[in-house]
């Protein structure tokens, strides 16, 4: 463990430790005043209950009242007396009543109690309906168990019922109202954010229901349930019916998880506080310590780059005492090291333009010879009055030019070498760079060009015909190599934010001694060469931040690449004044 | 033949002749009835020459004409002739005159023909020599003489009686009853004077002007392509030779039938189904394939080449028997009735709610033909109506309802008084519940009026 | 109607009278004045729009067994024989009515001359002879089999023992012989049922109409002008499911002609209604049920089906008492089973069980709903499953429910072949069989007690039949309800009153 990090942790330690001791007691007190309010909460929600229990008792009064008393009944019950209405049409009105007033029941009874159509039971109808016809037609609303139809046939059903006559001479009644169901408790439920069950007379669960938990942080409540231990299981029980023989009773105990997440909310503001706390002290310790680690760092650094062979390296580290003492030694040491590299270099670029200026002059000197010889020849030619100095002359003259020739041929070479032009750059299709190459160069017989440049390749950001330039010699050089034939192949590819063009040949290859030279100037293996073709070469791919490499083994014929980066939009549009 | 008692007793409640005679020639038809009850008269007998004639008729138009023309007659056997008028007591006031004779003569039209009847009553005017005691008593028996022929048009107009103030305009009674349902009905002279035929759907036939069956002719289906709903239509009128042509639907060709005894006998096949026919026109059409509807398409020639004038489908076309303003009617299956004129064009109104029972007839002998036609309600009971488009009182006539539906109609003279009638098809159950067809007799002759 | 010894085949009572004079009155009491237009012939063209309580889904002849689905076959398909209007068999494709020979156990069919299927091949005796062939189908019968049943060799072809059917002869193109197994002179009734119709190779039809379409939502027909009768009077039919009120709105705006629904359709210009011959059945699976099954039994034996019909069919009804529903029976209204108490207090507890219900079929939600408070008082609780129909078919043929209520659709209006289909519909193919040769040659009065006893050892449970009420709109013309509740939707015609 490094010493800023023990630094620290230390530091962190001392400030998590007392607020970690002053969570027990508040999360105590924090669990009281919970429990206090949860009673108080169960208390509305009873009240709620009964007051929505009051409310459905008069809705199921008042949608019953409503049903006899609408103009549909009195005409429903004047048909059936007077036979205009068919027993059967009949019995599917009291369905369609029910749902329109958003009953859970609905019967029509004659005076006997024989059922003429029943929404929640529209099986009974044509009898007596021993549930329904018990209930007194004074609009009173009555708790019953009452029976009605479900997916799996009749079961029975906790209802808030009330019985209205139809006003005529019929003398029907309309008897109906809510029913305490499931669909009734899941909405109990909602309303007092709480558990309710409805149970029959004898504890027969009936129905049960709990509101929805809601979204989130259920962490917060598991952690708060912890802590809220002893709110769960309280309840409030409402019987239903008569105070003396209640046909059922509605409990409702309320969810404690709001609570439980009160707390946790607390416990986690607690703990998040440590956190905080503890990250803070982390934070400082490590300030402090790199005050005093900062140097030694650096000097770690610069040691490693100087390793890495970056003899500039230097530590700016302003520091006292030992330390600074050894930031300075290890300052002077690298100064030291980056003279003496600098000084080796020198005397390699001097021994470099030593061989330069030997081949220049061996260069130079080649043709001088001819040249020389060549006057002489003529002069003594002339000289002596030969009859055939016409032809002496020609020949003579016309070898002193082509030697010429090849005298600018080298100081040309040599000096657009010196003074090659700055490179304008500009977006090129790579494709068409190679296809402008290759136009130039009819394929000799025997020879097979290859060519893979795909169309999609980005353009590249280069001088065009700089570039030309350097196919052009990389493409006659590998004709060159191959002057019995072979395969000449001109692929293109995308590699990393650039193009890579590559020209291979299937010649002899360059032998690896000759590898290490390839790119110097006035090397060369062939007969006429110049030797600065591919110097050039790599001097233009240089300039355009580009790269000339090769790839070659003996027998196996030379890959050359040239790599060139792609144009940029950011680039070109920086080439905009 | 109608006997002679009846045509007496017809003829019995004749009023005198009103009014003075007119300068104009009596119709060519009355001066031949006029002379054949003069020869019945004979010549004078024991030279007794003077002779006082009296005419009485039931239409006064017909008085004057026939007066004329039998003194003519009578004058040429040598009688002198001396027309009564207007006295109360005939017989008297020819004696009061010195008359020999006295020839009371009633005349009027035969219902059901085209006939005009004379009967005379050659009544002796002299003092008896041998019963001197009773005045007023007759020298020699009275005796009766007759005369009748075929009436033509301007007798028949002048023998048209004046209808009596709150008489209906027409009468529907029941001509005949056909078993069966018939398809469609023509009314019109098949040679041997007015004629009815009907076609059913397996059966055409012609009945005599009073409803009997003359002839019949039950067609091979064989080659027929089916029809939900028969139908059929038949003319009569001239078809080259022979004067009825029947249509049924889904039938390949118009048969043209001739009467041999009393079988109908196939003489001509047509292209073109007959529409209707009246005073030598001829209306052809043709079926819309597969169906009992008629296509929009009114020829008056057999054109195999015709094409419908529109997407409109018929339920059929009547003709008016003599033609008119209104010539022509069809019925489309919109229920709207157009009116054509002679030339096949609309020509008047257009009746919203004929049935398909229904007729051009010109009842009233007008000269324009009205429309008899059913109910425009959509329910039973039917009614026969009488439209008369042309005035402006389009309803003039509707009967009681009818136990029955009108499915088929044709007009034309059947009661011989000179003017339209109307024949409609009631197609009902009879008694064993077939279906049958009453002929209603759709009339405004006043000897068929109560 | 002549009294006939009961075991004697011969004389055998004429084919065109064996219901009875009860059809006849039936016929009396169903030609109720409908809207006819005074004077007015039909008139072509047009669209007459049907609305049933739910979208037919089979063509079929073979396997259509719904009301609503019959009448799409009837639009589509002809029959060899028809009713007319006094409810008498009369010819369709056949030339005529055939007579019983060989003691009432060949029938010699004979086509009319000319007809084509509506997509025009001919049709030959072969096609009348593949219609049988068709029904007794050896991968699973058609539930119309009841058909062919009493053809000679119909069970050797139909258990794979024999290749042909050896009672249907083809013995020119338009002439074939049938010959039963045993005498039944009632046996051409079956021929104007809709199964019996001929389809051609290709599936075309020869009825009134041709299917264009046919989808959830209904089925649209054009006219067809190759019917044997001529082109129907409408161009075009439509025949789709709709609730009532929809259909009621739908008939009062003018966008429906026609309306058959078990009740009458309120604003309607007519209603009349037909015979009641949908029949519904229960069927106690005594297999599942076990010794449960005869307190089931009792339950629904002791029901009231004057009272079930009354009061929980909404169309015309008719208490059923035995496998030949009432109407085709025509003998006097049968007693209601002897009332015996209910709940048998053997079985302690709730018992569960389902009750299977078919739920295209109306009124079937309505009697399963009784029949549950009804073994509900009895201390048995039943679960309602109502399935549409093919669902309903396979369950029942697979015996998935304790109790079934089975609505059968009777198409002959003789009590051998009535009583047949229904065995078939309820209990299968022998007792289909039994049924007919129990039934065969008997006048109604002599088959109403051997079908009570035929009911009996079948276990079936009688509850009321029903009929329709056809509610038309002021256009629609030609509505005839047949003897057996058919109606010939080709003769429907629009009366078109159009302003000058």
């Amino acid at each position: 463990m490094r010493l800023r990090t023990q630094l620290a942790a230390l530091l962190a330690l001392f400030a998590v430790v007392p607020l970690a001791a002053a969570l027990v007691p508040v999360g105590r007190a924090l669990t009281n005043a919970l429990a206090s309010e949860h009673a108080a909460r169960l208390d509305s929600a009873a009240r709620a209950l009964s007051g929505e229990l009051a409310r459905l008792s008069q809705e199921a009064a008042e949608g019953v009242a409503g049903v006899a008393r609408s103009p549909d009944a009195e005409a429903f019950g004047r048909d059936l007396a007077a036979g205009a209405l068919s027993p059967a049409d009949a019995a599917g009105r009291g369905g369609e009543w029910m749902r329109a007033r958003g009953l859970d029941a609905l019967s029509v009874l004659t005076r006997e109690g024989v059922v003429v159509t029943s929404g929640h039971l529209p099986g009974r109808a044509g009898d007596v309906d021993p549930q329904l016809a018990p209930v007194a037609a004074r609009g009173a609303v009555e708790a019953r168990v009452i029976t009605r139809s479900g997916p799996s046939g009749p079961e029975p059903v906790l209802a808030l019922v009330a019985r209205a006559a139809i006003p005529g001479e019929g003398a029907l009644t309309v008897a109906g109202g809510l029913a305490l169901d499931q669909e009734r408790a899941r909405r109990l439920a909602e309303l007092t954010n709480g558990e309710v069950v409805i149970r029959g007379a004898g504890g027969a669960l009936l129905a049960q229901a709990s509101a929805p938990a809601d979204e989130g942080a259920p962490l917060l409540t598991r952690v708060g349930a912890r802590l809220g231990v002893g709110l769960a299981g309280a309840r409030r029980i409402l019987p239903i019916g008569p105070a003396d023989a209640p046909v059922g009773r509605v409990e409702v105990s309320v969810a404690s998880e709001g609570l439980a997440r009160a707390a946790g909310t607390v416990l986690a503001a607690f703990l998040g506080a440590v956190l905080i706390g503890a990250l803070a002290a982390l934070a400082a310790g490590r300030l402090v310590a790199s005050r005093v680690t900062r140097p030694l760092e650096a000097l770690r650094e610069a040691a490693a780059r100087v390793a890495a062979g970056d003899l500039h390296a230097r530590v700016a580290a302003r520091t006292g005492g030992e330390v600074g003492e050894l930031v300075r030694a290890f300052n002077g040491m690298t100064q030291e090291l980056a003279l003496g590299r600098s000084r080796l270099a020198q005397a390699e670029r001097v021994a470099a333009w030593r061989e330069v200026a030997r081949r220049l002059a061996h260069e130079i000197k080649n043709p001088l010879t001819p040249i020389a010889m060549s006057v002489e020849t003529l002069r003594e030619a002339q000289a002596a009055g030969r009859p055939d100095f016409p032809e002496i002359f020609d020949e003579g003259t016309r070898a002193i030019g082509e030697e010429v020739r090849r005298l600018k041929k080298i100081v040309d070479e040599f000096s657009r070498f010196a003074r090659l032009p700055a490179p304008e750059r500009t977006p090129v299709a790579p494709e068409e760079l190679v296809s402008a190459v290759l136009a130039l160069f009819p394929p000799p017989p025997g020879l097979t060009i290859e060519r893979s440049v795909p169309e999609a390749l980005p353009q590249v950001w280069a001088d065009r015909d700089q570039a030309l330039q350097v196919l052009l010699n990389l493409v006659r050089n590998a004709l060159d190599a191959m002057p019995e034939g072979g395969t000449l192949r001109v692929a293109g590819r995308p590699a990393g934010d650039g193009v890579a063009l590559e020209v291979a040949d299937t010649g002899p290859g360059i032998a690896p001694e000759d590898l290490p030279h390839l790119f110097e100037p006035y090397f060369t293996r062939k007969e006429g060469g110049t030797g600065l073709g591919l110097a050039i070469a790599q001097r233009i791919a240089e300039e355009h931040g580009g790269r000339l490499e090769v790839k070659t083994s003996p027998g196996q014929g030379a890959t050359f690449t040239f790599w060139l980066p792609v144009a940029k939009l950011e680039t070109r549009l920086a080439k905009v004044p | 033949m109608l006997a002679l008692p009846a045509l007496l007793a017809a003829l019995a409640a004749a009023p005198p002749i009103a009014a003075p005679p007119a300068g104009a020639p009596p119709p060519p038809a009355l001066t031949a009835v006029a002379a054949d009850l003069a020869r019945a008269v004979g010549a004078p007998l024991d030279d007794r020459r003077g002779l006082a004639l009296r005419v009485e008729t039931r239409a006064p138009a017909l008085a004057a004409p026939l007066e004329t023309a039998l003194a003519d007659a009578l004058a040429r056997q040598g009688y002198a002739v001396a027309p009564q008028r207007g006295a109360a007591d005939a017989e008297a006031a020819a004696r009061a005159g010195g008359q020999d004779w006295l020839l009371r003569v009633q005349a009027g039209l035969v219902p059901g023909r085209r006939e005009i009847a004379l009967v005379g009553e050659v009544i002796p005017a002299w003092e008896s020599f041998f019963l001197q005691r009773r005045p007023g008593a007759r020298a020699v028996p009275p005796r009766l003489v007759q005369a009748r022929g075929a009436a033509d048009p301007e007798t028949l107009l002048l023998g048209r009686e004046e209808r009596p103030a709150g008489a209906p305009f027409a009468r529907v009674r029941t001509l005949t009853r056909l078993p069966g349902r018939v398809l469609a009905l023509a009314v019109g002279d098949a040679g041997d004077g007015p004629a009815i035929a009907a076609a059913m759907p397996g059966a055409v036939l012609l009945l005599s002007g009073d409803g009997a069956v003359r002839a019949r002719r039950e067609p091979d289906r064989a080659g027929w392509a089916p029809v939900r709903d028969p139908a059929a239509t038949l003319a009569i009128g001239d078809f080259g030779g022979a004067r009825l042509a029947v249509q049924w639907a889904g039938a390949p060709r118009t048969e043209v039938l001739a009467r041999r005894g009393d079988r109908l006998e196939v003489v001509a096949s047509l292209p073109a189904a007959p529409l209707c026919a009246a005073d030598g026109a001829r209306v052809f059409g043709q079926f819309v394939a597969g169906t009992g509807l008629l296509a929009d398409l009114l020829a008056p020639v057999v054109d195999p080449a015709a094409r419908p004038r529109s997407e409109r489908t018929l339920y059929g076309v009547a003709a008016a028997a003599r033609g008119g303003t209104y010539a022509f009617a069809a019925l489309g299956t919109d229920l709207n009735l157009v009116l054509l004129g002679p030339d096949l064009e609309p020509a008047g109104p257009v009746l919203a709610g004929a049935g398909v029972g229904f007729a051009l007839a010109d009842l009233d002998g007008d000269g324009t033909a009205e429309v008899v036609t059913s109910s425009p309600t959509a329910t039973a009971p039917d009614r026969v109506r009488v439209l008369a488009p042309a005035t402006g009182r389009p309803l003039v006539f509707e009967s009681d309802p009818l136990d029955g539906l009108l499915l088929a109609g044709a007009g034309g003279d059947l009661t011989g008084d000179g003017a339209d009638d109307a024949l409609l098809g009631l197609v009902g159950r009879g008694p064993d519940g077939a279906p049958v067809t009453d002929l209603l007799l759709v009339t405004s002759d006043l000897r068929e009026l109560p | 109607m002549p009294t006939l010894p009961v075991n004697e085949p011969e004389p055998a009572p004429s084919p065109e009278r064996s219901p009875g004079l009860a059809i006849l009155v039936l016929v009396a009491a169903l030609t109720l004045p409908l809207p006819a237009a005074a004077g007015v012939r039909p008139a072509y063209g047009g669209e007459v729009r049907v609305a049933l309580p739910a979208a037919p889904r089979i063509t079929d002849p073979a396997l259509a067994t719904d009301p609503g689905d019959l009448l799409l076959v009837r639009a589509i398909h002809a029959t060899p024989l028809e009713l007319d209007a006094d409810g008498r068999l009369s010819p369709g494709l056949l030339e005529e009515v055939p007579a019983p020979e060989a003691g009432g156990r060949a029938f010699r069919l004979r086509l009319r001359a000319g007809l084509r299927f509506s997509d025009g091949t001919p049709i030959a005796a072969s096609d009348v002879a593949a219609a049988f062939v068709r029904l007794l189908a050896r991968e699973g019968p058609a539930p119309n089999a009841w058909i062919a049943l009493p053809v000679l060799g119909a069970e050797a072809f139909q258990a794979g023992r024999a290749a042909t059917l050896a009672g249907v002869q083809v013995l020119s193109d338009r002439e074939l012989l049938v010959t039963l197994a045993s005498a039944m002179p009632e046996w051409p009734w079956a021929l104007a049922a809709p199964a019996a119709a001929v389809v051609s190779r290709g599936g075309a039809g020869a009825g009134p109409f041709v299917l264009q379409g046919l989808d959830g939502a209904g089925a649209r027909l054009a006219a067809n002008g190759l019917h044997w009768r001529g082109r129907p009077f409408a161009d075009r039919l439509t025949v789709k499911g709709a609730d009532p009120r929809a259909a009621a709105r739908a008939l009062s705006g003018g966008d429906l002609e026609l309306v058959l629904r078990p009740e009458a359709v309120p604003g309607a210009t007519a209603t009349a209604p037909s015979p009641p011959l949908l029949a519904t059945y229960a069927v106690v699976n005594w297999r599942r049920l076990g010794s449960g099954a005869e307190r089931v039994r009792r339950v629904l034996g002791a029901l009231d089906r004057a009272e079930l019909g009354k009061l929980y069919a909404r169309g015309p009804s008719a208490p059923t008492s035995t496998l030949v529903p009432q109407p085709v029976l025509a003998g006097p209204a049968a007693a209601p089973a002897s009332p015996s108490a209910p709940g048998a207090p053997g079985i302690p507890g709730q018992a569960r069980l389902v009750l299977l219900a078919a739920a295209d079929v109306p009124d079937q939600r309505a009697l399963a709903e009784r029949l549950q408070v009804k073994l509900f008082d009895a201390g048995v609780r039943a679960a309602a499953e109502l399935e549409g129909g093919g669902r309903f078919a396979a369950r029942l043929a697979a015996e998935d429910f304790d109790v079934a209520l089975v609505p059968v659709q009777v198409t002959a209006l003789a009590p051998a072949l009535a009583g047949g289909q229904v065995a078939l519909a309820t209990r299968g193919p022998g007792a289909a069989r039994r049924a007919m040769t129990e039934l065969a040659g008997l006048p109604a009065a002599a088959a109403a007690p051997r079908a009570e006893r035929l009911t009996r050892t079948l276990d079936l449970v009688p509850l009321f039949s029903t009929g329709v009420r056809a509610s038309a709109g002021p256009a629609l013309q030609g509505l005839r309800i047949r003897a057996d509740g058919a109606i010939d939707l080709g003769d429907l015609w629009l009366l078109r009153r159009e302003g000058p």
